[in-house]
């Protein structure tokens, strides 16, 4: 492989155009994410982020040695109350922030995230500078930081920002260390796959097939086994996971519960979850780059790099038929093939600009006003919808509504699955089902027999409180034993609390 | 070693350049998902696609077509912009088959559009090469908007066809300069702009480009083969309009409320026009063709469709308003971004010679994917939107009404009554309509015109609720009112009588 510096690299290919995208998509790129910094973070999957919130407040709380308020208590019960699959590094860094500001400032989280989306930008920016050039390092990194969905989602308050990274860094540690295979970089390359996979274990989707392949694209599997760096490798690879999980299952057990309702192959002879797999490619990366990235891969001119590259979509198809009901309904389980794509289409730019014969200097300006184009036509949607969504009041709303129930036990049928309540409301409820959770736990064979469940769900319950009407309507019997056997205790157009302790026949005699 | 096509051999490993049978293969393939799609669901009644529209084509055709069964002459003209060619050539049909079938509007579209594909074939071939031709064509014949819109009984499938083969007559009189051609060629552009006079946009420009490009504007205005193209470009349409305007009168109403101004001043203008080409024509792949059109490597045909592309810029400043608001006004452009494509296509495979047999099997994988995966999709929405049980309900709501003067707030603008009630009626405006009057300067005072309007009215039927709800002042004065003769959870009519 031919080794150029990165300095000589820039002033080789020091153009005009490619100098104007970069720094136009590094500047647009901030601006949008950092646009609407203060709007609460429900504008982006709010289940997922609450989840995140109410562990970062209950870490937060801890750490507050004055305050014994009852508050302190709640935030932790409710935190040591969720569900852990990963390890909450986003979320003891964001409790680590709100200590550093004084406050539970939920611009925090959002900041952390926007760094950890960007400090993945300069890794991508890097590996296909490395592999392609600058002027493929530049759209790469357009796609990365201006693709709408991506924008939205590296604002967002989960582990993605931060695996996303770190699945970035490592390939580039990879990539390095195929280059210099030296006892340094195999540490390092081993201990940034370790953290990559640690932060969020799909990530081994897209690290295991590149480091197949790159150890079997120069050794034979012999000569790999008996390789000392490989094991060190698989070891730092492998270790934290390993730790964390064993510790997760066997020690502590918060994890034991943690692999049902996971993997549906029965998906696998479904047509529609294909077609839903494909939509979701459209949502998240538009079908037509996702293809135009994938022709890219196979555009590389460079062995070593095509390889490398066509494992990381060969991990991709994988990791979407293992995670086979999550890539069809969870828009985020697409966000790692993100910096994928990007490379494919820096592969695809890079490959057309090489074979250019004429009008080279014409057709480059108008592919960068075609750029600039493009990069303002999502900016200004992104920021159209980021101005037209504002969730500001719905803080205010859930306090008050948790002022009115607090002291009481409730059911609830409320959005995000009672967590807005639990987070602004500061109470705790039993949250009844939606239909799509009956639905999920049918499809994974589960058999509910739903009116015996709310029967026995209200007993010795004092309300059941609803805001998510929608829901109501889609089950019938949860609304005609309400309505005809419960008195309503407050209601307006946004909520409506039925007193269990209050039935109708009680009221009429 | 392997003997190869093109003859591109290197020791080790096969390098083969695009064999010409791929050719064959694409083409069956794009032709198979683009007939196959489009004649999916044949007879589902045409609400499919703007709805109002299509009514408005089928009410012109049975109303032609009944007059030609009694040999009295066909109606007014009122509505007409275009000359009903697709209108009479469906009348045409229902007279063949003896019924007022459906399927015959829908097939004819079909068949332009697909005429239309042998047209843009042909014209790729001359411009970019059969390779890049097949990237140019599964666009224009698989893209899920312009398979819509392609089954839709409306003239924009002819006009598209017409400009395909009028820019195909223009190259070749490029290249031949004969007055054989010169008169093709001359026709061909006329007859597209007689189909639609926006055609003008995509067929003035693409001469004026051809010229400029190849013999410059001096030479141009002292070749009499330039003069008499000029002249059959604009003959049709300058006859028709002067009859229409002039002679039979009906088409002086029409130029009342198409152009908007004030729209180009305002920036959402171009975020919804955006929003419109990303909706109809995939933003990014208009875009990649925007550069594919660089790539031509004859300059004359480049030239030809940068002006095109001009033309469509033109084209979307003076409908400023239709751009935004009317998705089929995307369109005739469909074939202009197929061209770029084309163009980027050929550039892709020319940069290719001499790389692995793999890399082809990836493009022709990732196109066939792109195919497959979209006419799978049309062929669910087409499944899922059935519209069989709307004719009957228009037919006994048009019963009921038998011998009632009528007022309605009813789907499209009163049509589908009409059509399948075989039931006139006065029809009230929705909010749109009276902002599209407002937006253009007109003022309504929309309580007296109701007042005005149901004078001598005997009901009011509703089948547009949320229309309704929309204009409480009317929903009020209804309720208040009068009586409620007849209701359903389809429609209210209310006695205007008492």
């Amino acid at each position: 492989m031919k080794k150029i510096s990165l300095k000589q690299l820039i002033e080789k290919s020091s153009h005009w155009w490619v100098w104007l995208i970069l720094c136009l998509a590094l500047f647009l790129g901030l601006f949008i994410r950092l646009y609407d910094l203060d709007d609460l973070p429900l504008d982006f999957h709010p289940t997922r982020q609450l989840h995140s919130l109410i562990m970062a407040r209950g870490m937060y709380y801890q750490s507050l040695d004055d305050s014994q308020s009852w508050q302190r208590e709640f935030a932790i019960t409710e935190w040591q109350e969720e569900d852990q699959i990963e390890p909450p590094i986003m979320e003891s860094l964001t409790a680590f922030g709100y200590r550093l500001v004084g406050q539970e400032d939920l611009r925090v989280p959002r900041i952390l995230a926007i760094s950890l989306w960007m400090i993945g930008g300069l890794g991508l920016f890097l590996l296909i500078f490395d592999m392609l050039g600058f002027a493929g390092a530049a759209i790469g990194l357009v796609y990365y930081l201006l693709m709408p969905y991506g924008i939205s989602a590296s604002r967002s308050f989960q582990p993605e920002p931060l695996m996303i990274a770190s699945l970035i860094w490592a390939w580039w540690a990879i990539w390095r260390w195929k280059a210099n295979p030296s006892w340094k970089w195999t540490i390092i390359a081993g201990l940034l796959t370790g953290f990559a996979i640690l932060v969020k274990f799909p990530a081994i989707f897209f690290l295991l097939p590149v480091w197949v392949t790159l150890v079997l694209s120069s050794n034979s599997l012999i000569q790999a086994v008996k390789n000392g760096k490989v094991w060190v490798i698989v070891l730092f690879a492998a270790l934290p996971t390993l730790v964390y999980t064993v510790y997760g299952l066997f020690i502590d057990g918060f994890l034991g519960s943690q692999f049902s309702l996971r993997f549906f192959p029965n998906l696998w002879t479904d047509f529609f979850y294909y077609r839903r797999w494909k939509d979701l490619i459209d949502n998240t990366m538009t079908l037509e780059l996702f293809l135009l990235g994938a022709l890219g891969a196979f555009l590389i001119k460079e062995k070593t790099t095509r390889k490398m590259v066509i494992s990381m979509w060969f991990g991709y198809v994988l990791y979407g038929l293992v995670f086979a009901y999550h890539i069809h309904s969870h828009d985020y389980y697409h966000l790692p093939q993100i910096p994928v794509v990007a490379i494919g289409l820096g592969a695809l730019v890079t490959f057309i600009l090489d074979h250019l014969e004429e009008r080279k200097g014409l057709i480059k300006t108008i592919l960068c006003g075609l750029i600039v184009f493009w990069m303002a036509a999502n900016i200004t949607t992104v920021y159209l919808n980021l101005r037209d969504a504002n969730y500001r009041s719905e803080g205010v709303f859930w306090k008050s509504l948790g002022d009115k129930v607090r002291g009481s036990s409730v059911i609830s049928m409320t959005q995000d699955y009672g967590f807005r309540l639990s987070y602004w409301g500061w109470v705790n409820t039993t949250h009844w089902m939606s239909s799509y959770d009956f639905e999920y736990r049918e499809l994974a064979g589960n058999v509910v027999d739903r009116e015996a469940l709310f029967n026995e769900t209200i007993k010795g319950m004092d309300y059941f409180l609803i805001t998510a009407f929608g829901e109501l309507e889609k089950q019938p019997y949860v609304k005609d034993t309400l309505v005809n056997n419960y008195e309503v205790l407050d209601s307006s157009s946004d909520f409506v609390i039925f007193d269990l302790n209050a039935p109708l026949e009680e009221q009429s005699n | 070693m392997k003997q190869v096509i093109t003859g591109v051999i290197k020791t080790g490993r096969t390098l083969i350049s695009f064999p010409k049978w791929w050719v064959y293969i694409m083409l069956a393939i794009i032709f198979f998902f683009g007939l196959v799609g489009r004649f999916y669901d044949l007879d589902d009644p045409p609400l499919d696609f703007h709805g109002t529209r299509q009514l408005h084509s089928m009410l012109m055709a049975r109303d032609i077509y009944r007059a030609s069964l009694t040999g009295e002459p066909a109606g007014s003209g009122d509505g007409q912009i275009e000359p009903p060619i697709m209108e009479r050539l469906t009348a045409l049909g229902y007279r063949l088959f003896g019924s007022e079938d459906l399927r015959i509007p829908r097939v004819l579209a079909i068949s332009f559009w697909t005429f239309g594909a042998v047209g843009l074939f042909l014209l790729l071939k001359e411009v970019v090469g059969e390779q890049g031709a097949v990237f140019g064509l599964a666009y224009y014949m698989v893209l899920p908007y312009a398979l819509y819109a392609s089954r839709s009984f409306q003239p924009e499938s002819l006009m598209t066809a017409a400009i395909i083969w009028a820019w195909w007559g223009m190259l070749k009189w490029h290249r031949h300069k004969t007055w054989k051609w010169a008169i093709i060629a001359g026709l061909l552009a006329g007859f597209a702009i007689y189909v639609k006079s926006p055609a003008v946009f995509f067929i003035a420009t693409a001469w004026l480009g051809l010229i400029l490009g190849s013999m410059g504007l001096s030479k141009a205005l002292k070749n009499r083969q330039v003069w008499l193209l000029a002249f059959l470009s604009i003959l049709p349409f300058a006859v028709y309009h002067i009859y229409g305007v002039f002679i039979a009168g009906f088409l002086s109403n029409q130029f009342g409320l198409r152009f908007y101004p004030e729209l180009i001043k305002d920036p959402f203008h171009y975020l919804i026009w955006k929003d419109m080409i990303d909706r109809t024509l995939v933003l990014e792949l208009f875009l990649i063709a925007l550069l594919g059109i660089l790539a031509i490597k004859k300059k004359p045909a480049r030239v030809l469709f940068i002006f095109v592309w001009l033309g469509y810029l033109l084209y979307g400043t003076v409908f400023s308003y239709h751009i935004i608001s009317h998705d089929y006004y995307q369109v005739p452009f469909v074939p202009a971004v197929a061209v770029g494509l084309a163009g980027a296509g050929a550039a892709l495979i020319n940069a290719l010679k001499g790389k692995r047999a793999f890399t082809y099997l990836v493009i022709t994988g990732v196109l066939f994917f792109w195919m497959s995966i979209n006419f799978w999709d049309a062929r669910m929405h087409l499944k899922h939107n059935v519209y069989k049980t709307e004719p009957p309900f228009w037919q006994m709501l048009g019963k009921k009404l038998e011998g009632l003067s009528v007022m309605s707030m009813t789907a499209d603008y009163g049509m589908r009554l009409t059509y399948w009630g075989e039931k006139g009626s006065t029809h009230w405006m929705s909010t749109y309509d009276f902002d599209v009057r407002e937006m253009a300067g007109q003022e309504i005072d929309r309580e007296a015109l109701f007042l005005e309007t149901i004078e001598g009215k005997d009901v009011f039927v509703i089948t547009e609720f949320a229309q309704l709800d929309n204009q409480p002042n009317v929903k009020q004065m209804l309720y208040e009112n009068f009586p409620i003769l007849e209701q359903t959870d389809q429609y209210i009519i209310f006695d205007l009588r008492e």
